[in-house]
């Protein structure tokens, strides 16, 4: 059963542009001055994946224009991993045999200690479903307490109402990134299996809470491979756009993540490579060239140090999908996906530098750390 | 196609507003006004002076059925004035809709952004259908959004300079980020500047000097109406794209693999 | 009684009203804004108003502007 899309993140319009096999129209679009949604869906055509090269000279210039030599590093720290969700695609989904786990708060300043060691100041919590184990009150907790030892605690959770955002921004949390997962909405129901995140449309507009509710940033993303790529690409600018225009005060970043075989076997409908991926991260950085583009440790190494740059201004570093997992006792058994990139933070510094780029640590600093107030209307 | 221009809750057909001042005579403006097509004018207040009872505009533009008249706020210096001539103006127009403008120095005339934005909230609680003449501020811009004005009006280069679009990559900033109309209003000097704007996604622009200061005013005002309409053609068709230059130089993506 | 009309003296021989001042000014009323000591005066109100000694009155009307 699916409703009507929204007008500002219905696709349709440009979607067949992204089938075009036009290949001066797909070079035109990728030299534009002025790229509109348009030229992003010639972008995006499997046709323009003759012209990587040339879109990725273009992405290289314009990242170095917006972001200098600099990638913004953070880290994720797994609060829990209790989950009842239905996520056919998640290690971690209520029926999947993982051992489960939930960080004390004793283990989390454990974490925290490991984390400041490290020289990080940007930070996403993360839990799975909304639990009673790992719920608001206890992610208001650990909040205050990330707080305490670094500058930007962010949370990637379940969607919450915007009194709950609110309460969250008032512990002191900075940002939220949540992912449709899928825009398509007949995909979005297949895949959600049972439970609260089956409800696409609460799921959608849980960043308009986030920021009315006063967090600063949002981070948004499709998870690669569940469904056709063109098509989630095209929402994921839409939705960016949207909220843009509509909270011209916050932060919008995108990441991309990309499905991985996993402990729970889930192959891809639409499998993603590394070259399509290439492809929708130049695309997106010619687009949106102001936006800071995302690149987790899901990614093998040798995509994460050619990808630094080129579109991509921000990665995670030595994460650990685990809960926990900074400090000596995590327990591998609980991981929601493999980390395929394992270099630790000097390592990593090291690749970034030698590359020419700077990695910058520290860009908010907890001074700033009120809610922020949108005017009424 | 149904392409009306909402502003508040005010429809407009035509896409060029007027200025009225700065004209040889009243009959030389009415002409441009006719010729213009615009449904929308600015009028400004003055003193009532008898022995000049011609200057009076109210009468001659009452007669054009189709085009309603906007107070200015010229001559303000400051908000409580501009508060204070917006409701003088209403009393004559009877209408809401108002332009404030606040331009402290008589020289460039440009328009003061703190003033404006504190005039703005107090009219906009007295109910009035705000058009804030403004500098292309894009954070300007949607301060003055937030707080309830009816449109923004961005300059294009300061009042009677002619420069044009100076502004234009700060009103491409303002129109992609806009959630109510943007009106390029001050420095165009010809029809192809319309264009331009509209081509760039505004939804209106206002003149004055550049008409009234034409050697033949109604020629001007029938030109602009023309070269608003193309523009505006122009958008609702979309334009092919310019190109940047790319610049060649080693590979960057040898290092994707075909795997995954 | 005196008056200041748009900053200058004015000796009003009339009934004292707002109205009788537009009318010994000849003034089109339709097309007139006022204000008394700085406060706008609505139209409505005009026959009933009346001035008071060294009153201070702003008489406007729409001309050519940008």
């Amino acid at each position: 059963m699916t409703e009507e899309l929204p007008e500002w993140l219905d696709p349709t319009r440009w979607l067949p542009m992204a089938g075009s096999d036009n290949r001066a129209a797909i070079r035109s679009a990728i030299l534009s001055e002025d790229p509109t949604e348009r030229e992003l869906a010639l972008m995006l055509s499997p046709a323009a994946g003759e012209f990587l090269e040339l879109m990725a000279q273009r992405a290289r210039a314009i990242t170095k224009r917006h972001f200098g030599q600099t990638i913004q590093l953070y880290t994720p720290l797994y609060l829990s991993n209790f989950c009842n969700g239905g996520c056919l695609y998640c290690g971690i989904a209520g029926d999947r045999r993982a051992k489960r786990a939930v960080l004390d708060e004793a283990q989390l300043r454990h974490e925290m200690e490991a984390i400041k060691d490290m020289k990080l100041e940007e930070l996403v919590l993360l839990t799975g479903e909304r639990m009673p184990e790992a719920d608001v009150p206890y992610l208001k907790e650990c909040i205050t307490i990330a707080a305490e030892y670094i500058h930007n605690v962010n949370i990637e959770v379940f969607p919450m109402s915007g009194g709950e955002y609110r309460e969250l921004a008032e512990a002191g949390c900075t940002g939220v990134t949540l992912y449709q997962e899928t825009y398509d909405q007949h995909i979005y129901e297949k895949m959600h299996r049972w439970g609260d995140k089956r409800d696409y449309f609460s799921r959608l507009d849980a960043p308009d809470r986030a920021l009315k509710g006063g967090l600063r940033t949002i981070g948004i993303g499709a998870l690669l491979g569940l469904a056709d790529p063109t098509y989630d690409i095209l929402c994921v600018y839409r939705h960016a756009k949207y909220l843009l225009k509509n909270y011209w005060q916050a932060g919008v970043s995108i990441s991309f993540p990309r499905i991985k075989p996993q402990m729970g076997g889930f192959q891809a409908d639409f499998p993603v490579d590394e070259k399509m991926l290439a492809q929708y991260i130049f695309a997106l950085r010619i687009c949106l060239p102001e936006i800071p583009l995302v690149l987790s440790t899901r990614e093998p190494r040798h995509v994460r140090d050619g990808m630094a740059g080129l579109g991509i201004s921000k990665m995670s570093v030595a994460s650990k999908t685990t809960v926990g997992g900074y400090s000596d006792d995590s327990d591998e058994s609980t991981e929601q996906f493999e980390i395929s990139d394992e270099r630790n933070i000097p390592e990593f510094c090291d690749m970034l530098r030698a590359r020419g780029f700077e990695p910058v640590f520290k860009n908010w600093d907890s001074t700033y750390r009120e809610p922020a107030n949108y005017a009424a209307g | 196609m149904n392409d009306i221009l909402k502003v508040g809750d005010q429809e407009f057909n035509s896409r060029l507003f007027l200025g009225t001042g700065k004209f040889s005579s009243t009959n030389a403006m009415i002409e441009a006004v006719k010729a213009s097509g615009t449904e929308l004018v600015t009028v400004a207040l003055r003193r009532f002076n008898r022995d000049q009872a011609e200057d009076d505009l109210y009468g001659p533009l009452a007669e054009l059925s189709n085009v309603k008249l906007m107070p200015n706020t010229s001559g303000a210096m400051n908000a409580k004035e501009a508060v204070r001539a917006a409701m003088l103006g209403r009393e004559l127009s009877k209408s809401p809709i108002v332009k404030l403008e606040i331009h402290p120095n008589p020289h460039h005339l440009l328009p003061d952004p703190i003033e404006t934005h504190e005039a703005a909230v107090e009219l906009v609680k007295q109910g009035f259908l705000v058009l804030p003449y403004i500098p292309a501020d894009p954070v300007l811009a949607k301060r003055l959004e937030d707080i309830g004005c009816a449109a923004v009006m961005p300059l294009g280069a300061a009042i009677g300079t002619g420069k044009g679009l100076s502004t234009a990559e700060m009103i491409k900033i303002i129109v992609r980020d806009a959630n109510v109309p943007v009106v390029v209003d001050a420095g165009l000097r010809a029809p192809s500047e319309a264009a331009c704007a509209m081509e760039m996604g505004c939804d209106a622009v206002l003149v004055n000097s550049a008409i009234a200061a034409a050697e033949d005013p109604a020629a001007m005002g029938a030109a602009f109406k023309t070269g608003v309409e193309a523009g505006r053609m122009a958008f609702n068709g979309g334009l092919m794209s310019t190109s940047e230059v790319a610049v060649a130089s080693s590979p960057l993506t040898s290092f994707l693999s075909n795997n995954d | 009684m005196n008056l200041i009309v748009n900053g200058e003296k004015h000796e009003h021989t009339g009934s004292g009203t707002i109205d009788a001042l537009l009318e010994e000014l000849e003034a089109n009323q339709a097309h007139t804004a006022l204000m008394v000591n700085g406060d706008v005066v609505p139209s409505e109100s005009w026959k009933n108003t009346a001035l008071n000694e060294n009153d201070e009155v702003e008489m406007l009307v729409f001309v050519g502007g940008g």
